[in-house]
């Protein structure tokens, strides 16, 4: 569902991201972790289609994200961690608004469904400034599930909302997961990663420094013991000096990762979105 | 802590902050494209601004004074220090019951709470506002003509930062006094009404003063020559503020303006002595004034910061919302997305169809009624000139709202990159959203003249009756132009985002000369762009009026010019989305 391959960001001399390859599969909730300017936002944002990669290969649901921008990012919704939302647009704007963007056919019948989920039926005719910061973080989610996206990315989703709105976000995340959508999220409320996630990539200073289950990675540090918890094994991993290994050498261009290969559909004919299960 | 410390401080603040800004700069200057861009802004702006900079050179190898010297006038000294009471009076009548300092939202989160005392707190804000100050005083020395390199730009430097920083402390003290004057009880209209009072009796004097004085010289040009009655004006000014009460006012005044008209340097020291004094006096009287500044102050500074956000986000001059917007359609779920981007560009700025229903309405109503009324008025011919000068002017108009919506998407690029839209139909939703409220403008202004030609048979030719062909193909064809121009004026924006799109990045000489420079350069483009429609729309012309009707022969060719223009419009959109698909937002800091 999701697959990178040498995924490198560099900004001047300055490298983000080096090197990085994974994948996660449909259903998979993956923990990004890594102390701060470890490269999990620029990661994220180069997942998201919001950066262009200075050098790797990235296929959301099977289309590659610098060939086939389009088609991937119709595949995707990246949440951002402080919702930005149009001003003069109210909250059923802002969903019809997204359908037309990501051509939702079905949009008059997903909408009401996806408000009352979200509980936002109330406030499907205010603007945003009349709405809470954890209103305003469920409108944001009704419009990246809207298109019913393949992989979610999310940056930071519980910051700053209430007990019922974490209940709420951690519920919805688990829901698209059982779905079978494939979920990246970066946190750095560990406690919450090790709660919902399957797996987990620890990135510090732009590399990867492991990728596995909580399992895999207490049996490859097995300083914290064997229940360690996530927070135990973070602070093992963040505070040894010899993570992240010195820059390797520029690696050659990458070759097509495995798995199932884009149908060679123009970007300039995408088709209608057709209406997909909501969960 | 002491006086020194705090100057300390400031200036590693000041310095830092600076060299770090300086440094953040020339990383910028790493890109190419960026580095020519600067190094043709300021090319651009030494050919402009250079010779007067460079002033003395220009004297020593021309051999002329080219820049006329004011020298000592009394006329002149009075003027300024009449202007000077003026906006003094005008402190203590518009200073608010709270007296409040500009800091900003980060000085009010380490000074507030830091050990320093109220007179170490404007301290503070007196020295950080020399920079403000001090770049103030280079543009008026640029206005004024009289930026030198050498010894001959002291004089003025100082006297124009005296002036300056007098009219500083001078504010300063009057809202503090203002302040002691509210706790006291003397707020609101009372305060007003005592600041009145003061320019109330001066003007009750004035004016038995000015029933002494000799009749005002006449300026009409029916006097004779119009030259001689500025003379006299200026003679009469002369008089005026040197006889009476005027020189017991304007006294203290001209203590601060003298050394702007000082000569050389003796003259110079003599007046410059009294305006330090008097800027001496001034700091005094406000570090003693103690007031509570600070609740205001921190009022004032989250304020400035919600002004510098918006302005960040391109809404400066857009109010947050109180009530929704109608959408002028219903936006349908599938169709090309450069829609929505235009639907929520007409939501925004509330555009409505019926509004423009009634616009037209009243509008080409009230035309056609005073073609009716008055057929042969000459305020009819007026009004149609009117109309048809803003008819073409709002090509500019809408340049520049076109590049602004296309900004405005630039500044939300986390937002519009995620979407699964191409680049060129971003700009092309944002661009129409700028710019379709003033197409309609057009269209309304270009059937007030057309109604207002028809009824004084201005329309009449010897090529025929040339109405409905001309105002047709106008129809047609400047909306187009506008459209090529928002396109246009949009691609420094997405060229250079960290210089066009974020208020930081305007700051800056290297980008000043280079946003002149690209503005005569989007005028001289779009002149060249306009040379292929003209081209193919004259022979379009004069074959259809010769083989049918001159109105067809000129509906014709600005069809012909209209597609022209749309087809350079295509090229230069797929161009612009290019690049916009190519941005990265992470490396335009």
């Amino acid at each position: 569902m999701l697959e990178v391959v040498g995924l490198t960001k560099t900004y001047g001399d300055f490298a983000a991201v080096r090197d990085l390859s994974f994948t996660a599969g449909p259903g998979e909730l993956l923990g990004l972790v890594g102390p701060n300017g470890a490269g999990k936002t620029t990661t994220l944002r180069c997942l998201a289609g919001i950066f262009p990669p200075t050098r790797g290969t990235i296929r959301v649901a099977g289309h590659d994200l610098l060939t086939q921008p389009l088609l991937a990012k119709r595949e995707l919704a990246y949440f951002s961690d402080e919702p930005r939302l149009f001003d003069q647009l109210t909250v059923r704007q802002h969903l019809m608004f997204t359908a037309r963007l990501y051509q939702v056919t079905d949009a008059a019948e997903r909408i009401p469904p996806l408000l009352e989920q979200l509980d936002l039926v109330v406030q499907a005719d205010q603007l945003p400034g009349e709405l809470s910061r954890g209103m305003k973080q469920k409108v944001q989610l009704a419009c990246g599930l809207l298109h019913s996206p393949k992989v979610l990315f999310f940056d930071e989703p519980l910051t700053g909302l209430d007990p019922f709105a974490i209940r709420r976000t951690k519920d919805l995340i688990r829901q698209q997961a059982a779905a079978g959508t494939t979920i990246v999220l970066s946190s750095h409320l560990l406690h919450l990663l090790e709660e919902i996630c399957t797996r987990f990539l620890v990135l510090q200073r732009g590399v990867k420094i492991v990728h596995g289950t909580l399992a895999e990675i207490r049996a490859q540090f097995s300083g914290g013991g064997p229940n360690a918890s996530l927070e135990d094994l973070f602070l093992q991993i963040a505070t040894d000096p010899t993570n992240p290994p010195p820059p390797s050498p520029p690696s050659p261009p990458p070759s097509a990762p495995p798995g199932p290969a884009a149908p060679p559909v123009s970007e300039g004919e995408l088709p209608p979105r057709l209406p997909p299960p909501l969960t | 802590m002491s006086f020194g410390q705090i100057a300390g401080a400031l200036w590693y603040l000041q310095s830092r902050s600076w060299v770090n800004a300086v440094r953040q700069k020339i990383q910028r200057l790493r890109q190419p494209k960026y580095l020519i861009g600067a190094v043709l802004g300021l090319g651009y702006l030494m050919l402009v601004f250079g010779r007067w900079i460079f002033y003395g050179y220009y004297i020593r190898t021309h051999g002329q004074n080219w820049i006329p010297d004011a020298g000592p006038s009394d006329l002149a000294e009075n003027t300024a220090a009449a202007i000077l009471l003026g906006v003094c009076l005008m402190n203590w009548f518009f200073a608010g019951d709270r007296a409040a300092l500009a800091f900003t939202e980060a000085e009010t989160a380490f000074l507030f709470p830091a050990p320093l005392s109220r007179p170490m707190l404007i301290s503070y804000r007196l020295l950080r506002g020399q920079g403000a100050i001090l770049m103030s005083t280079l543009l008026l020395m640029i206005f004024s003509g009289r930026v030198v390199l050498g010894v001959r730009a002291i004089l003025p430097t100082i006297g124009w930062w005296l002036v300056l920083s007098l009219l500083n402390l001078h504010s300063l003290g009057a809202s503090f006094a203002v302040q002691r004057f509210t706790e006291r009880g003397l707020a609101g209209w009372k305060r007003r009404l005592l600041t009145l009072s003061v320019p109330f009796t001066i003007l009750v004097g004035l004016w038995f003063w000015y029933r002494a004085l000799p009749a005002p010289p006449s300026l009409s040009p029916a006097a004779g020559d119009p030259l001689r009655g500025i003379q006299d004006l200026e003679q009469f000014g002369e008089a005026a503020l040197t006889s009476g009460p005027a020189p017991w006012l304007l006294w203290p005044f001209r203590f601060v303006v003298r050394p702007l008209f000082a000569t050389g340097f003796v003259d110079a020291i003599g007046r410059l002595l009294p305006a330090l004094g008097l800027l001496a006096v001034h700091t005094v009287w406000v570090l003693r004034s103690a007031v509570s500044f600070e609740e205001a102050s921190l009022e004032k500074a989250r304020r400035g910061a919600d002004l510098r956000q918006k302005k960040a986000q391109g809404q400066l001059l857009s109010e947050r919302p109180k009530r929704v917007a109608i959408p002028p359609f219903e936006l349908a779920p599938v169709g090309h997305p450069w829609v929505a981007l235009w639907w929520r560009g007409l939501v925004e700025s509330r555009q409505r169809p019926r509004t423009w229903a009634w616009l037209f309405a009243v509008g080409l109503g009230g035309t056609a009624t005073a073609r009716v009324l008055a057929p042969q008025s000459t305020g009819v011919i007026m009004l149609a000139w009117i109309s048809f000068v803003t008819f073409v002017l709002l090509i500019f108009i809408g340049a520049n709202q076109g590049a602004r919506r296309v900004m405005h998407e630039l500044r939300q690029l986390d937002v519009v990159k995620a979407f699964p839209v191409p680049g060129w139909q971003v700009i092309l939703g944002a661009a129409l959203g700028g710019i379709t409220g003033l197409v309609l403008w057009q269209w309304l202004l270009l059937g007030m003249v057309a109604l207002l030609l028809a009824s004084h048979g201005l329309a009449v030719t010897p090529l025929g009756n040339l109405w409905i062909g001309p105002v047709l193909a106008s129809g047609l064809l400047f909306p187009a132009a506008m459209f090529f121009a928002a396109l246009l004026s949009s691609v420094p924006a997405i060229l250079f985002p960290a210089w066009f799109v974020t208020a930081k990045g305007r700051r800056g000489f290297e980008n000043s000369g280079q946003v002149l420079f690209v503005g005569f350069l989007q005028l001289f483009l779009l002149l060249l762009a306009l040379l292929p429609p003209i081209l193919l729309a004259i022979p379009t012309y004069l074959l259809g009026a010769y083989v049918l009707h001159a109105n067809v022969g000129s509906f014709a060719a600005g069809t012909i010019a209209t597609a022209t223009l749309l087809g350079e419009s295509a090229l230069l959109l797929v161009w612009l989305g290019r690049r916009f698909e190519a941005l990265d937002s992470a490396a335009e800091r």
